[in-house]
């Protein structure tokens, strides 16, 4: 291919593209549309909380397990990793693509035919998979425990197996360019926070899955093959728990594949809007990697009263508890980067600091359900519910969007209203503690999670109140996203464009690509890294000329034969 | 928010405060700090920044040692707790436990199906699988002053026997037995809620727990084992067949 693009065809530069900021784009626009998928599902089961019996008792289940699946799988990892991944990592790195780029290009697809058969599986036959996201046996390899969903329950676990080989090959690809393809000068404790961030969390999507792979191929043998991995039957006693096992131990560190992106965007969105470096960038990195290890030892906190040893028990409290503390330490170095900045209200800015802090609330509220006795009361309730809606919400949400404000000029060369993104951070925000936090008063209450109705129990009659009040939030917050959703397209095609390659005056290396970059990003120019990454406030020649930050690097023409070389290898 | 609490076993509430109001502690105090700070280093206040960080500021990085000291506490009071709740809940420290309060010992078998409850007590032999022991269908009869004995699993898929008055919740896992033991302290009707998805009923899985006095209770007991009982095995309906409809009532299974 050569650099002018202008020479191949519509469907290679835009459909078959192994342009990495052309799959970025994809896959955050394929994300997007799932998000609107899962939460128009949101909105359905939310209706029949609010008004029991508008949904079928398997419908509402079904749709709850779809919503947790999409979003998770098919939103958070897409738009985080799939999305802001591909498109910063090359450009953060100083590279013209990424190590693989057919295989990136092979990821997306293999996307693509995940989100259909998943979507197909909704729509055969007998119904769509309702067994909840984290597929429990027996429920999900009995075809009696729930009428006729058989096919369903198949398709969806293909779906969700092609999603993972999908990401495992984004993984694979992320890890080896950020390992090969630095630039000149770009050491490991030079990468930006972000690029950090998706390499630790490539790293654990890596290690953590594959016993959910031998998970799911023994589940779909017991459905298929008539073995017993996972049920009991007179004759075969299998082992349900150890299914939990084998999901959990991907399940967990999966939380943080999606957790690390988000803090990684909001790392990238404070210096430039504190004007400050941070506090300490390496205890920040630090304690990813520290928080990343233990991750792969709490797993069974999600079993403490699922039948595992009880002394094995401690020992998962003990380590999901200290995992309070690297996350702990890296929200106050966050924090501390505020401190003698000077603040700059931005529409990313505000997004960034409404996910940080929700985080503190999400943190938090873990702590109740990683020490053990007291989750033997929380356990299963909309206590867990509101905690992981503020974990999870405030990756797949709020950081995302707070990504999305802050990169579009350079995904796109437009730049997003600034006050349009203030109001939808704030009614976003309002809205989304009005749905989620009393969720945590029902936990209190002890509402059992994943209820159609909670009239069947007289202790919680009293609470129907609070399901309405969380279903209007819900509606009110969803209508926001319309509006976004709305205003976001208009803006790709009809927004202002930006002048300033560098709108936010930020110092990482994307910046220094003109907006939106061309194809292979750096044109017969390369960029070669002197600084660290976020060398703001700084004092001397630049700061009499009006400058208070340091690009990291420098831009150098590169001599004819080397601008050809890169061509062809392009 | 929490129910009323129908045991005076306190441990699970007092770990459930203890963190509760740690968090909100901690979450009001970060959240104070927090909204100063953007206060006072917005642009308009501090319009220039600087790259240095005044100690006391620096200072905040203590809120690190009171979590990790946090941390500590709770896992103490947690695994105190915990080992009372389910390591020590042998049949002999239950015993031993019971004595020490005068307290009797109930010992009964939980089976969670879709979408119900069966309840097994030994009958008056005191020993299982004889003919004398007794089926109860969704309601679980008990003494007050006792110490409750629940070995739990499950007949199809994966429940969860949550007692939110007694601030109980263990999984029903079939193929496997779990045990939990609580105490009675009140007499009255308590619900029992399935916490683990089980099916399309899940949300209607409703078992009473029906607390009696002493001498009522042991007025049921008399009425109810007059008879002989078949054995539970033969009673128990193929996995998955039963519907919501078809729970059985509270009077004695033929």
């Amino acid at each position: 291919m050569t650099m002018g693009t202008a020479e191949t065809s519509w469907v290679k530069r835009y459909l078959f593209s192994t342009d990495h900021k052309v799959i970025g784009k994809q896959y955050l626009l394929t994300g997007l549309f799932m998000a609107l998928i899962g939460g128009i599902l949101a909105v359905a089961f939310r209706t029949n909380l609010a008004a029991p019996g508008v949904l079928s008792d398997s419908a509402y289940l079904r749709l709850v397990t779809y919503h947790g699946t999409i979003m998770f799988f098919w939103v958070a990892m897409p738009v985080l990793l799939g999305g802001f991944g591909n498109l910063l990592i090359p450009l953060m790195i100083g590279a013209r693509d990424m190590a693989f780029p057919t295989l990136n290009m092979l990821s997306y697809w293999t996307f693509v035919v995940s989100t259909i058969v998943l979507i197909l599986s909704f729509f055969v036959p007998g119904g769509g998979f309702s067994g909840g996201w984290t597929i429990y046996p027996p429920l999900s390899a009995m075809p009696e425990a729930f009428l006729g969903e058989h096919l369903g329950t198949i398709l969806f676990l293909f779906a969700v197996a092609l999603e993972f080989a999908s990401m495992l090959m984004g993984g694979v690809n992320f890890i080896a360019t950020i390992i090969t393809m630095r630039t000149k000068g770009l050491s490991f404790f030079r990468l930006p926070l972000m690029i950090w961030m998706q390499l630790i969390a490539s790293v654990l999507f890596l290690l953590s899955v594959t016993p959910l792979i031998a998970g799911a191929f023994m589940l779909m043998m017991d459905i298929f093959a008539g073995t017993h991995f996972f049920t009991v039957t007179a004759e075969h006693t299998g082992n349900p728990i150890l299914f939990q096992h084998l999901f959990w131990f991907f399940g967990h560190p999966e939380v943080y594949v999606i957790l690390f992106p988000a803090l990684g965007i909001i790392a990238e969105i404070f210096p430039a809007n504190t004007r400050r470096p941070f506090f300490s960038y390496k205890t920040l990195v630090w304690t990813g990697i520290i928080a990343g290890i233990l991750s792969f030892v709490v797993w069974a906190h999600h079993q403490f009263v699922a039948g595992i040893n009880p002394y094995s028990a401690i020992w998962f409290s003990i380590f999901t508890v200290a995992i309070s503390v690297p996350f702990s330490i890296a929200l106050v170095v966050m924090g501390l980067s505020l401190v003698n900045g000077s603040i700059r209200f931005t529409a990313p800015m505000v997004w960034a600091v409404g996910a940080y802090a929700m985080f503190i609330i999400g943190g938090l509220t873990g702590l109740p359900l990683g020490a053990f006795t007291s989750d033997i009361y929380f356990h299963d309730t909309y206590f867990v519910v509101a905690h992981f809606h503020y974990t999870v919400f405030t990756i797949a949400v709020l950081s995302a969007i707070a990504g999305l404000y802050y990169w579009f000029p350079k995904w796109f060369g437009r730049q997003l209203n600034e006050t349009f993104g203030k109001w939808h951070a704030i009614l976003t925000l309002i809205f989304y503690n009005g749905f989620a936090f009393p969720g945590f008063f029902l936990g209190l209450a002890g509402h059992p999670r994943r209820y159609a109705s909670l009239g069947f129990f007289e202790y919680l009659h009293e609470y129907q109140w609070i399901h309405v009040m969380m279903t209007v939030s819900t509606y009110l917050l969803f209508a926001t996203q319309l509006v976004f959703a709305v205003y976001f397209i208009y803006a790709i095609f009809k927004g202002k464009k930006v002048e300033d390659p560098n709108p936010w005056k930020a110092t990482t290396l994307e910046w220094l690509a003109p907006s939106p970059p061309p194809h292979l990003n750096w044109g017969n120019t390369h960029p070669i890294v002197e600084h660290d990454p976020y060398e703001y406030a700084v004092n001397g020649e630049l700061k009499a000329k009006g400058m208070d930050f340091l690009p990291q690097g420098k831009l150098y023409v590169l001599k004819k034969s080397e601008a050809e070389k890169q061509e062809q290898e392009g | 928010m929490r129910p009323l609490r129908a045991t005076d076993y306190p441990g699970i509430d007092l770990s459930i405060d203890i963190v509760l109001w740690g968090i909100v502690i901690v979450g009001i105090f970060s959240f104070i700090i927090l909204a100063y700070g953007l206060w006072r280093f917005s642009a308009k206040r501090n319009p220039v920044a600087s790259r240095t960080t005044p100690l006391a500021f620096r200072r905040l990085v203590f809120l690190d040692v009171a979590v990790l000291i946090f941390d500590i506490a709770l896992l103490a009071v947690n695994i105190y707790f915990w080992s009372d709740l389910l390591i020590q809940n042998d049949d002999e420290s239950i015993r031993e436990r019971a004595a020490s309060e005068n307290a009797e010992v109930v010992h009964v078998k939980a089976i969670g199906r879709q979408f119900f409850w069966t309840f097994l007590y030994p009958g008056p032999d005191g020993q299982w699988d004889t003919n004398d022991d007794i089926i109860r269908g969704n309601t679980l009869v008990l003494p007050t002053n006792a110490y409750v004995v629940v070995d739990i699993t499950s007949n199809d898929v994966v429940h969860s026997f949550f007692l939110p008055h007694f601030r109980i919740k263990y999984d029903a896992i079939p193929g496997v037995n779990t045990r939990v033991w609580f105490k009675t302290t009140q007499e009255g009707k308590y619900e029992i809620a399935c916490a683990e998805l089980c099916g399309s009923g899940h949300y209607k899985m409703r078992g009473i727990i029906e607390v009696l006095s002493e001498k009522h209770y042991q007025e049921w007991l008399k009425q109810i084992s007059g008879n002989a009982y078949p054995q539970y095995a033969a009673l128990t309906p193929e996995a998955g067949t039963a519907s919501p409809n078809t729970a059985p009532s509270n009077e004695k299974t033929e």
